[in-house]
C-alpha cells in the first residue's frame, strides 16, 4: 500500500514538473522580457565596429596587434589589445550570421547572465513573483543602458556567475569555488572587468571574516539556514580558491602586465574625463536618478526588513555602492551585486511563502505561446519586416554606412580624415584602409588630442586646429557636430561631397 | 555647630557637572572651530555682497545690475539676500573685516553646535553627538566660506532642534511660535529658507502618516494641528520680504539658472574624488548599515528627511552640508544599539575641575585663532602665504583676492575703456572700485546670460580671446595667473597687448 501511495506521489510529481505552472510564465516572462531589449535596440556604432576589426585582425594574422595600425595620429604607438577573446567571438559570430546573430548572442548572453542572477534571489527568497517583480522594476532599469554589444557584456554571465558561485558555497548549498580560477581564464581575455570577480572573493572572504569574528557558527541568513545554526564556515577554501582565480588572472599574452592596463584606463584623465560613461552618476540624468532611488529604495527596504541583513550581502552592495559613485559604468555592477539584498530582505515584510497556484495549464500554456511570438517578432531577421525604425533597424541611425560607402567612392579620397568619434569605429570595420582621427580606443589617444577633438566639433578655433593635424575632409555627424558643420558649410575652400539625414562629408579643395 | 556646617562641601562653590563624555563634542565642536577660523576664504561670494549691504545701507534695496558694464546698468537684478548683505556691511561699520570673519566663525560653531544637541536628545549619548557633529562638520569643509549664506547656518539648526524636539514631545506647542519669526528673518537672509519650508513641510507630512498609519509614539492630532499652524505661519511669514510671493520665482529661477548648474562648481553634484565628497558618501554607506543593523527603526518622518535632503545632496555639492546636519543625528540614534560601546555613558565621570580645565583650554585654543588674536601669532610664512594682505582682516582672505592689483588699478585710470576680469576677481572690484569702475562678470551668476559666460570660459581658457576681446570692446584685462594661464599665454602671443601688471597672483593688461 505504501509502495503503491509513493509511486502516485511520485506521478504527481512528474505531471507538476511537465506542466507549465503559473511560476513558470512568471519566469519565461522575465527572460523574455531580458531579451526582448537587446532584440529590440539598434546597434549604435561606437563600441561595436572596433571590437569587430580587431578580431578580424587576429583572426587575420594569428596574433593580437601590439600596435596601433589605423588612425593617422597614434600610428604604431603600443596598442593594449586587452579584450582579444571577446573581439575573437564577436566576429566569429558576425561572420557565421552577420550582425543579426550578434544581436541574438546579444540577448541570449543578457537572458543567461539576469536568468542566473533570477536562480540566485529565487533560491535565496524562496519568492518566485517578488524575485521577477525586482529585477524587471529595479534591477534592469539600473542595467539596460550598458547592455551594448561589446565585450563588457560578455563579462556579465561571468560576473553573475561568480556571485552565484560564492553565494552557494557561503550559503551551503554546495562548493563548487574551483570553478572561479577556470571562470578567471576566460574573463581576463575577455574584459577589463576581471578584476571585479577578485573583488567579489575579497569581499566574501572580509564578511564571512568578520561573521566568524562577532558571530562564530552563523552563515548567510537564507530559509535553508533559518532555523539552524551550522558549524562555523572554513574559509581555507575560499582562500585557496580565490587565490588560484588570482593567479589566474596571468594567463593572458601580457601576464602580469594586464594589472597595469586597468590601472592606467581607471587612471587615465582622458577616460575619466572626457567619457560620459565613465563620470560619477547624478541625479540630473536619467541613469543616475534611477541609481539613486534604487539605492532610496534598498535603504527603505533595509530599514524595514524584518530581519538584519547578511553581513556579507551588505558589504558587497556597500562597495559596489562605492564603485558605481565613481562612474555610471560600474552602476551595472552595483545592481547585481545588490539585488539579492534587496531581494531577501524585501521577502521578510511579505507573509511567508506559500505554495504558489499552478494555474490553469491551458492558459499558462497559452502565455508562454504568446511570449514565445513576441521574441519570435522581435529577432533580427524578423524584426526588419516587421516593426518600423528605430527598434526595427539592426544598426542605429548614426552609423555611417552610407557615408562611408560614399567616402570609399571618392576619386579623391581624403588622407587625413577628421569625424565623429562613432564614425571612426565604423571606418576602422567597413574602410580598414582610410586612415582615422581618433576613435572609442580612448586610451590609445592623448588628452590634448581629445581636447582638440571635442573643440573642433564645437568649431572653437577651427582653423588652427585643422591646420595642426593637416586635415582634408570631414566626415560629420549632423546631430552632435553641427557648429563644426555649419562652419564648413560656409567655409572657403569645403566643398560638400556627399549628405544625408545624418551625416556630411567635405573635403578640401587641393 | 560651626565645624559640623564647615565640613559639608558648600553648594555654592561646586563646579556645574561637566562629564568627560561632554568633552567628545567639545573637543569635535573645538577642532571645527578652529578649522573654520583657520582656513582662507576667497573672494567670489563675499565682496559684492558687502558692497550690496553698503547700498542697502545708503540708498535701500537695489533692483538693477550696477556694477558690470556688460549688461545695460538697468537690468533687473534681484538682491534677495538684502538682509544677510545689510548685516555683513553693518558688522563692518562696527568692527570692520575681522568682526564679519569672528560672526562667520560664531554662527558656524552654534549652528553646527544644534546638530550635536540633535544627536544627543535622538541617542541619548554624547559620544554618538560628538561623531554626528564630527561627520557633519567634515563633510562640510567645502560650504564655509563668508557669504550671505553663513546667516541660515543658525535657523537651520534652530528649525531642526525645535521640530525635533517637538515631535519627540519635548518641547510644548508654544516652541513653534518661534518659527515664523525666525522665517521672516530666514527669508530675507538667504535663499536656503526654502529649505527651512521643506523641513517643516516633511514633518508635518511624516508626522500626519505616522498619524494614520497609527504608529507608536504619533503625534496626537491636536499637537499635529500645531505643526500645521507652524508651517502656515511660516510659509506667511517667508512673503514678508521685498519681492513677496515672487520670492518662490527667483528661487525656482535660480534653481534652473544654466550658468549656475553648468559652470559652478559647487553646484555639480559631489564625487567621490573630493575629501568632502568622500566623507559624504562614506557616511551615506555607514547610514544605511546603521539603518539596517538599528535596534530602533527611524520613524517614517526621520526616512522622508534623509530622502529627501540625501537627494539633495545628491543633486549639488552646496547641499551637503545640509544633508549632514540632518542625517548625521539619525545616524547617532540608529548606532545607539544597547550594546554599542560608543552609545554608553563614559565609565568615570572624571574631575569635573579637570574636565573645566581641559573645556577652558579648547576655549582659549579656539579664541587664539579669532580675529583680531590670530593676526598677532607667529604663523609660519607658508601659512601667511595662503592669505591676502588686507588692512583689518590679516590671514582671513585667501591670496586669490587682488589686493594688490586693485590697487596697481585705482591709481591707474581704473574707469578708463572696458576692462575684463575673472570671476572671482569680480566680486572683489565690486567692492574695492565700483563705480569707478565696472566689472565683465562677477559672482551673480544667474544675472548674465549663457552666452556671456560661454565667452568669458572661452576667453579665460585662451580660446578664440583676441577676437572675443575686440568684439567685446576690452582695453584692459585683469587676470588671475593661476587660474587663466592660457589667457595670460594668448594676450602674449597676441598681437597690440601690452603687459602693465604683476605680482604673484595677478596680472594687468592694457590694449596698446
Amino acid at each position: 500500500m505504501a509502495s503503491h501511495n509513493s509511486a502516485l506521489q511520485r506521478n504527481a510529481q512528474r505531471a507538476t514538473r511537465n506542466t507549465l505552472t503559473l511560476d513558470t510564465v512568471w519566469i519565461g516572462a522575465a527572460l523574455a522580457l531580458l531579451a526582448l531589449r537587446p532584440l529590440l535596440t539598434p546597434l549604435p556604432p561606437h563600441d561595436l565596429w572596433w571590437h569587430l576589426a580587431m578580431g578580424r585582425d587576429i583572426l587575420a594574422q594569428g596574433a593580437i596587434p601590439t600596435v596601433d595600425a589605423y588612425s593617422f595620429t597614434q600610428a604604431g604607438a603600443p596598442f593594449y589589445d586587452q579584450s582579444w577573446l571577446a573581439q575573437v567571438l564577436m566576429v566569429s559570430l558576425d561572420r557565421l550570421g552577420g550582425v543579426e546573430l550578434l544581436i541574438a548572442a546579444q540577448a541570449l548572453v543578457i537572458a543567461l547572465a539576469y536568468g542566473l542572477l533570477l536562480r540566485l534571489c529565487i533560491r535565496r527568497s524562496g519568492r518566485v513573483r517578488l524575485s521577477v517583480a525586482l529585477l524587471l522594476l529595479a534591477t534592469l532599469p539600473l542595467s539596460f543602458d550598458n547592455w551594448l554589444v561589446r565585450p563588457q557584456s560578455y563579462a556579465i554571465p561571468l560576473f553573475v556567475g561568480f556571485l552565484y558561485v560564492l553565494t552557494a558555497w557561503r550559503l551551503g548549498w554546495n562548493n563548487r569555488l574551483w570553478l572561479l580560477p577556470l571562470v578567471m581564464v576566460l574573463w581576463v581575455n575577455v574584459h577589463g572587468t576581471f578584476v571585479l570577480g577578485l573583488a567579489l572573493v575579497a569581499v566574501v572572504f572580509v564578511g564571512e571574516a568578520l561573521k566568524r569574528m562577532w558571530r562564530p557558527g552563523a552563515r548567510g541568513q537564507g530559509p535553508q539556514s533559518a532555523s539552524a545554526t551550522p558549524p562555523p564556515l572554513s574559509l581555507r577554501p575560499l582562500a585557496i580558491w580565490g587565490g588560484l582565480a588570482a593567479l589566474a588572472t596571468l594567463a593572458n599574452p601580457r601576464g602580469w602586465g594586464v594589472l597595469g592596463y586597468v590601472r592606467n584606463l581607471v587612471g587615465s584623465s582622458a577616460v575619466t574625463s572626457l567619457v560620459t560613461e565613465w563620470a560619477p552618476p547624478t541625479v540630473r540624468e536619467p541613469g543616475g536618478a534611477i541609481f539613486f532611488l534604487f539605492v532610496l529604495g534598498l535603504v527603505a527596504v533595509l530599514v524595514y526588513a524584518r530581519r538584519r541583513p547578511d553581513l556579507t550581502d551588505l558589504l558587497l552592495a556597500g562597495a559596489f555602492f562605492w564603485l558605481a559613485l565613481g562612474a555610471g559604468r560600474s552602476i551595472i555592477w552595483f545592481g547585481i551585486a545588490a539585488t539579492p539584498l534587496l531581494v531577501v530582505q524585501a521577502g521578510t515584510l511579505l507573509p511567508p511563502p506559500r505554495p504558489a497556484a499552478p494555474g490553469a495549464p491551458a492558459i499558462n500554456a497559452a502565455l508562454f505561446g504568446l511570449l514565445s511570438i513576441l521574441l519570435a517578432i522581435c529577432l533580427p531577421w524578423v524584426k526588419p519586416y516587421l516593426i518600423p525604425p528605430p527598434q526595427g533597424a539592426l544598426l542605429s541611425d548614426d552609423t555611417p554606412v552610407a557615408a562611408v560607402e560614399a567616402l570609399r567612392a571618392l576619386p579623391d579620397r581624403p588622407g587625413r580624415l577628421f569625424h565623429a568619434m562613432g564614425y571612426g569605429s565604423y571606418l576602422m570595420w567597413a574602410a580598414p584602409e582610410q586612415p582615422v582621427f581618433a576613435d572609442p580606443r580612448i586610451e590609445l589617444y592623448p588628452y590634448a588630442q581629445w581636447v582638440d577633438y571635442i573643440n573642433l566639433g564645437q568649431a572653437n578655433n577651427v582653423e588652427a586646429r585643422l591646420a595642426r593635424y593637416r586635415i582634408d575632409g570631414l566626415l560629420l555627424d549632423k546631430k552632435e557636430q553641427q557648429p563644426l558643420v555649419a562652419w564648413a558649410r560656409q567655409a572657403p575652400g569645403w566643398r560638400l561631397r556627399y549628405e544625408d539625414a545624418r551625416a556630411v562629408l567635405f573635403t578640401h579643395q587641393r | 555647630m560651626a565645624h559640623v556646617t564647615s565640613s559639608a562641601p558648600p553648594a555654592a562653590r561646586t563646579l556645574p557637572a561637566l562629564r568627560l563624555d561632554h568633552l567628545y563634542p567639545l573637543v569635535a565642536l573645538a577642532a571645527f572651530a578652529g578649522f573654520v577660523a583657520l582656513v582662507p576664504t576667497p573672494p567670489n561670494d563675499f565682496w559684492w555682497h558687502l558692497r550690496a549691504g553698503q547700498i542697502v545701507a545708503e540708498r535701500g534695496i537695489p533692483t538693477t545690475n550696477l556694477f558690470a558694464w556688460t549688461l545695460p546698468a538697468d537690468t533687473p537684478y534681484v538682491y534677495a539676500t538684502w538682509l544677510g548683505e545689510w548685516l555683513f556691511y553693518a558688522l563692518y561699520r562696527l568692527g570692520g573685516l575681522g568682526l564679519i570673519v569672528a560672526a562667520r566663525n560664531l554662527l558656524a560653531v552654534a549652528g553646527f553646535a544644534l546638530v550635536a544637541l540633535d544627536a544627543r536628545r535622538r541617542s541619548g549619548s554624547w559620544r554618538l553627538a560628538a561623531l554626528a557633529l564630527a561627520l557633519a562638520c567634515a563633510m562640510s569643509i567645502n560650504n564655509l566660506i563668508i557669504r550671505t549664506q553663513n546667516w541660515s547656518w543658525l535657523p537651520f539648526g534652530l528649525f531642526l532642534v525645535i521640530l525635533g524636539a517637538y515631535v519627540d514631545g519635548r518641547l510644548r506647542p508654544r516652541a513653534l511660535l518661534a518659527l515664523p519669526p525666525l522665517m521672516t528673518f530666514w527669508v530675507n537672509a538667504h535663499g536656503a529658507f526654502v529649505i527651512g519650508l521643506a523641513m517643516l513641510a516633511i514633518y508635518a507630512a511624516g508626522e500626519t502618516l505616522r498619524r494614520m498609519l497609527r504608529q507608536p509614539r504619533a503625534l496626537p492630532w491636536e499637537r499635529l494641528r500645531w505643526l500645521y499652524l507652524a508651517l502656515a505661519g511660516a510659509l506667511a511669514a517667508a512673503l514678508l520680504n521685498p519681492q513677496g510671493p515672487g520670492i518662490f520665482g527667483y528661487v525656482v529661477k535660480l534653481l534652473t539658472d544654466a550658468p549656475s548648474q553648468g559652470l559652478i562648481n559647487e553646484w555639480q553634484p559631489p564625487t567621490t574624488r573630493s575629501p568632502a565628497g568622500m566623507v559624504f558618501f562614506a557616511s551615506v554607506l555607514l547610514l544605511m548599515a546603521a539603518l539596517a543593523f538599528a535596534r530602533r527603526k527611524p520613524s517614517i518622518t526621520d526616512l522622508l528627511l534623509v530622502a529627501a535632503f540625501l537627494w539633495l545632496a545628491w543633486s549639488g555639492q552646496r547641499y551637503v552640508g545640509w544633508y549632514g546636519m540632518v542625517a548625521m543625528p539619525v545616524l547617532a540614534q540608529s548606532l545607539a544599539a544597547p550594546r554599542s560601546p560608543l552609545a554608553r555613558p563614559a565609565g568615570r565621570a572624571g574631575a569635573a575641575a579637570l574636565n573645566w580645565l581641559l573645556a577652558g583650554l579648547l576655549a582659549l585654543l579656539v579664541l587664539l585663532v579669532q580675529p583680531p588674536l590670530k593676526g598677532a601669532l607667529p604663523w609660519p610664512p607658508w601659512y601667511r602665504a595662503l592669505f591676502a594682505e588686507l588692512p583689518g582682516a590679516p590671514l582671513a582672505f585667501s591670496a586669490a583676492t587682488p589686493v594688490a592689483a586693485t590697487e596697481w588699478l585705482r591709481a591707474h585710470q581704473p574707469g578708463a575703456g572696458r576692462l575684463f576680469n575673472e570671476m572671482g576677481y569680480g566680486s572683489y572690484l565690486d567692492w574695492a572700485l565700483y563705480p569707478q569702475a565696472q566689472v565683465f562678470i562677477d559672482p551673480r551668476v544667474e544675472l548674465y546670460p549663457l552666452a556671456l559666460w560661454d565667452d568669458y570660459v572661452a576667453i579665460s581658457e585662451g580660446r578664440d580671446t583676441i577676437r572675443l576681446l575686440e568684439r567685446y570692446g576690452v582695453t584692459r584685462v585683469l587676470l588671475d595667473r593661476g587660474l587663466q594661464p592660457k589667457l595670460s599665454a594668448a594676450l602674449a602671443a597676441g598681437p597690440g597687448w601690452r603687459r602693465e601688471y604683476q605680482d604673484g597672483q595677478s596680472e594687468v593688461w592694457r590694449k596698446v
